[in-house]
């Protein structure tokens, strides 16, 4: 397999997992860490009536599981020998556009989940 | 006193400042890409530079975007939840979208230095799309982030 195609799959799986892990902490409800910028601290819990930020947790859960995942995936392809195989240049195709859906899916998502959230829809 | 609060104003101004660099830089790089699906592939030396500047911007951006945060979330937000719950849905969208496009910043940076798009061009199927989902996402910042400040931007 060549440089490019490996960044391209490992870029592919990274990203796409990247928006689904993200996507995740809005269907599951994962505890994830919230900064609480009055009390200066982080706290697992998210406490009603105080301000606090869950955006950091969010992303890092995303940024972290989706970066795990990839490294697993490239060390299964390196232990399959993948560096003597050539990938056909349809399946790159098809994986560049399977990625493209699976992000777009996740930002409309991300999109309708805020709208509805915060009323937007229904106003 | 809550986190870099005195300092707002000035890494606000820092934040426009970069994003102006990002905004410029990846309307430019959306340009060149359009290029390569008309099958012209003569600037490609000058795409990747425009690609290296708003990766570098975006992170720049994005970090001073996350250090704002607090003084943004204590001092600004809860007028916003409070009297225009519509703008919190806005913003709330844009930063999820924003950490979608970290994501895929670095993913289409490292995608770009491995592949020359003339010679690999089975390669454009993720490559373009990333670079219009990019645009889309910046705009949307952009837009939103102008709007929010003509509502309410300090204290």
């Amino acid at each position: 397999m060549k440089k490019s195609d490996a960044s391209y799959i490992l870029g592919s799986v990274f990203v796409a997992l990247m928006g689904l892990f993200y996507c995740c902490t809005m269907w599951l409800p994962i505890p994830l860490p919230r900064y609480y910028p009055l009390q200066h601290c982080w706290k697992w819990v998210n406490q009603k009536g105080v301000p606090s930020q869950g955006w950091y947790g969010m992303q890092g859960f995303a940024f972290l599981t989706a970066g795990v995942v990839t490294l697993v995936v490239y060390f299964l392809l390196k232990r399959a020998g993948a560096a003597e195989k050539t990938v056909k240049p349809a399946i790159i195709r098809l994986l560049g556009v399977v990625v493209t859906l699976i992000i777009v899916i996740c930002m409309a998502y991300m999109l309708y989940y805020e709208f509805d959230r915060w009323s937007i829809l229904s106003n | 006193m809550v986190f870099l609060e005195n300092f707002y104003s000035f890494l606000l101004l820092a934040h426009l400042f970069a994003t102006f660099v990002l905004v410029g830089s990846m309307t430019h790089n959306l340009f060149r890409v359009v290029d390569y699906l008309r099958g012209r592939f003569n600037r490609e030396k000058l795409e990747l530079l425009y690609v290296k500047v708003s990766l570098w911007a975006y992170i720049i951006v994005y970090a001073i975007g996350a250090l704002i945060y607090p003084a943004f979330r204590v001092r600004i937000r809860p007028e916003f939840d409070r009297d225009i719950p519509w703008a919190t849905g806005l913003f709330e969208v844009k930063e999820h979208w924003g950490a979608v496009g970290l994501a895929l910043f670095f993913v289409y940076y490292f995608l770009r230095k491995s592949f020359q798009p003339n010679s690999e061009k089975e390669k454009l199927f993720l490559y373009v799309p990333v670079c219009f989902l990019l645009n889309i996402i910046l705009w949307y910042k952009v837009i939103v982030s102008c709007y929010l400040t003509l509502l309410k931007g300090s204290w």
